[in-house]
């Protein structure tokens, strides 16, 4: 009696686990298509020449950079040829082992400045601060070893403009992304907060730190985070932003209000989740007095980056990944159902906390179960077989609208077969891709747990659209 | 456990899986579709521009004699892309003879048409034709769209009326260009820079009038546009009771030397941000008086503070360096001593 009871209430708690998580992705991808019909259409306008009036924010961009010499001033150079009308870039050298300082001191002819530096976010010590004399608008900190919220932390210090962008130093930028991303600023003064879309570079080629060709990944593992990304993007944030509830803007690129960052205290040193840590605690603080606290997303491709392509590399990556959500959710649970929480207090952040942070415990629970169902002899294979089914089948169609909203809007693959070669990504990520996410996921819930402060380690990056460039 | 597909959410859980699955195939047949209209649409598009770019190129330098190709009705929203893309380029310069050729071949009549009938798209590169071709028979239109609640439509109908006829757009848009908070003050003035002729007089009056949150959009627009509200005016918005983005505002505009009493009384200001303001007024039309409370602010609590008010003293005509280096050294404060020695180097590497 007891076992047919217990049987009974885990068949039910994961069926409605199951209805609950897949109502709420389908409702996002039907708030994303609606929003991103609607911009498609304004989309006309892009093409014209922009005309600049001298009243547009102006930008100041934070690169921290560790052990970058490789990198590093291809980089920066691509980033001065951004087109937006003032803006400073700031790199920040986070007290890298190698000779990235040296890299930019003779490439960027740098001077060292006796700064009047005003200290709004306590940082790990400066060693110095230099401006290049052949681009006024570039300025470089080398500073000691603090990571890189500390580093983003240092720029902000250091920044003139009202608006920062935080930019990995590797990602690769569409020359218009600043112009892009600032819109939402410019539409409504309540914006404190917008991140783009952030797409794969593998499989496509540079040149000149810009992207000139576009491709799909000949690696598996790389085509599988290319369908990925654009689940998250397209239709993940987007359909989140349409309801103000976005919980986390990508690191690799981001633009914010300064005084508002420096009001909530910055970076989070002691995370591996800065980007999301932030973005949750503005909307816990400014929530809690009241105060507007519009998060956008903006869904044209603003950055590029290249995806892991070996399995270990992904496997660090994903468990830091859930370590940083782990983070960022439980230092801000005063968000959760607070009283001006609005939607990202109580919807965004439950669902998160619910189906993005512990769903590896529920489906690994599932599984669990379904051993013990077995073993006891409470297993109904059909329904197995059924709900495995439903499972596949509605991953797939998820998937497949994230590659319908990239067709409707953007359609940036340029060939059919490159289509082709996703929509068979979309099938084959169901057949162990996920389930291996799954155990890394959980796996990050477990290091959270039982160990302490975490690092980013080292990210193999393979680079190779690079070599054209 | 239900465990035979006769129970009833067996064959929900079944039936679900399955509309899924007929759901993505509908889904993959959308894709192929929207892919193969792609390709269809820059196929005829690329005929189009074969024929018409050069055309439409040669007119943006002389007229067309010759009698034009026929313009196909499936060809219109090319043919509007094309030539608002050429019109735009030319920044602001209207082209008399690519006016000339759009009318030829009736783009006022089907701009007119889409701008009634089209999808949203359509209805904006009808609005912007129609702005370029000042097509005065579509104010009311325009003006109705201006007054919507979209904003970017609302906001190019606003461009398009400016280009047909400034004057009237002046008189009766002012209300809804500072009144409009989500549309944004860059794009306006960069709308007005190029009718400021127009706009001056309107503006400047609306300032002896306006209030609060219009008042201070207006003096933005005002700086931006180069021009300064009646002295007497900007006295008044210069008196401490005003609102800080007030005052913020007024300081902005202020050129004249006549204000500069009232400047130095705001030096005290109680926001920082009017403080750093008084710095950049003293900065571009201070006197020789001005030097020390400019010394004075070096040692302000905050920065912004300290380094404007260090920048108008180094800028100063009548302050050589070497008095600044006197300065520098005889400064006390080390804040004050650090700000100038910054924005010297500033200069010199400058």
């Amino acid at each position: 009696m007891t076992q047919q009871v217990f049987f009974e209430f885990m068949t039910w708690f994961i069926l409605t686990y199951f209805v609950l998580l897949n109502g709420g992705y389908l409702m996002l991808n039907f708030l994303s298509t609606v929003s991103l019909y609607r911009l498609s259409q304004e989309r006309i306008l892009d093409s014209l020449p922009q005309i600049y009036s001298g009243m547009e924010l102006p930008i100041s961009v934070l690169v921290p950079a560790y052990n970058e010499e490789a990198t590093i001033a291809a980089s920066i150079q691509s980033m001065l040829q951004l087109s937006y009308p003032e803006f400073e870039i700031i790199v920040i050298n986070d007290g890298s082992k190698d000779s990235t300082i040296e890299v930019l001191k003779t490439e960027f002819t740098l001077v060292k400045v006796p700064e009047a530096l005003r200290i709004r976010i306590a940082t790990k010590p400066i060693r110095a601060i230099y401006t290049s004399k052949r681009y006024p608008n570039l300025h470089v900190i080398d500073k000691e070893n603090g990571g890189k919220a500390d580093s983003l932390n240092a720029g902000i210090n250091l920044s003139r403009y009202p608006l920062f962008c935080g930019v990995d130093a590797d990602s690769i930028l569409q020359r218009d992304s600043l112009q892009r991303v600032v819109q939402p600023f410019l539409f409504d003064a309540e914006t404190v907060a917008t991140g783009g879309t952030v797409r794969l570079a593998n499989g496509c080629e540079v040149s000149g730190g810009f992207l000139t060709k576009i491709g799909v990944p000949g690696n598996l593992l790389a085509l599988f985070q290319v369908v990925e990304y654009l689940r998250a993007f397209l239709f993940g944030r987007q359909g989140w932003s349409v309801i103000n509830a976005m919980l986390i803007i990508s690191g690799a690129f981001g633009l914010f209000r300064k005084d508002i960052v420096i009001e909530v205290g910055g970076y989070r040193t002691k995370t591996i989740g800065e980007d999301m840590e932030l973005i949750v605690r503005m909307h816990r603080l400014l929530r809690r007095q009241g105060r507007p606290c519009k998060i956008k997303f903006v869904p044209d491709p603003v950055c590029w980056t290249e995806a892991p392509e070996d399995l270990q590399t992904l496997k660090n990556q994903r468990v830091r990944w859930q370590r940083g959500l782990s983070e960022s959710l439980t230092s801000n649970l005063g968000l959760l159902f607070s009283r001006n929480g609005g939607a990202a207090g109580w919807v965004a952040f439950p669902f998160m906390l619910a189906f993005e942070w512990f769903g590896p415990v529920v489906e690994l629970g599932g599984y669990f179960f379904m051993l013990f169902a077995a073993f006891f002899g409470g297993i109904s294979w059909t329904a197995f077989f059924v709900f495995l089914f439903l499972a596949i089948s509605m991953g797939i169609l998820l998937s497949l609208s994230g590659l319908l909203l990239e067709e409707m809007t953007f359609h940036l693959y340029p060939k059919p077969r490159h289509l082709a070669w996703l929509a068979f990504a979309v099938i084959a990520e169901n057949f162990g891709y996920r389930q291996l996410n799954t155990a890394w996921r959980l796996l990050g819930l477990y290091r959270w747990l039982t160990q302490g402060e975490g690092t980013w380690g080292a990210m193999k990056r393979k680079g190779s659209w690079q070599k054209t460039g | 456990m239900p465990n035979t597909l006769f129970d009833p959410y067996l064959q929900f859980a079944f039936f679900t899986g399955v509309g899924a699955i007929a759901l993505a195939l509908l889904a993959t047949a959308l894709i192929v579709y929207l892919r193969f209209a792609l390709i269809r649409r820059t196929r005829r598009e690329q005929a189009f521009l074969v024929v018409w770019r050069p055309l439409l190129v040669k007119a943006l330098t002389s007229r067309l004699q010759s009698s034009l190709p026929t313009l196909d009705p499936s060809q219109r929203v090319f043919f509007l892309r094309l030539w608002v893309q050429l019109q735009e380029s030319l920044r602001g310069l209207e082209s008399s003879s690519l006016i000339d050729v759009a009318l030829r071949v009736g783009c006022d009549k089907f701009a007119r048409g889409l701008l009634n009938e089209g999808n949203p798209a359509e209805r904006l590169l009808a609005i912007l034709a129609l702005g370029h071709l000042g097509d005065r028979s579509a104010w009311r239109l325009l003006f109705n769209v201006a007054r919507s609640k979209d904003t970017i439509s609302s906001l190019s109908a606003v461009r398009a009326l400016i280009q047909i006829d400034a004057t009237k757009a002046a008189s009766e848009l002012l209300p809804l260009l500072l009144g409009r908070t989500d549309w944004p003050q860059a794009r306006i003035a960069a709308m007005l820079q190029s009718e400021q002729a127009s706009f001056a007089e309107p503006l400047v009056n609306a300032a002896n009038l306006a209030k609060g949150e219009h008042l201070i959009r207006l003096l933005r627009l005002l700086e931006a546009l180069r021009l300064q509200p009646p002295i007497s005016r900007l006295s008044i918005l210069l008196s401490g009771d005003q609102l800080p983005d007030i005052v913020i505002g007024a300081l902005r505009v202020t050129l004249a030397p006549g204000l500069l009493p009232r400047v130095r009384e705001l030096a005290g200001h109680a926001d920082w941000r009017v403080r750093v303001q008084v710095a950049k007024v003293l900065g571009r039309i201070g006197e020789l008086q001005d030097v020390v409370l400019l010394s004075n602010l070096l040692s302000d609590p905050e920065w912004w503070v300290r380094y404007c008010s260090a920048c108008a003293l180094i800028g100063l005509p009548f302050v050589s360096r070497p008095q600044v280096e006197v300065l520098r050294h005889s400064i006390e404060d080390p804040y004050a001593r650090d700000i100038l020695e910054q924005v010297l180097f500033e200069k010199a590497a400058a």
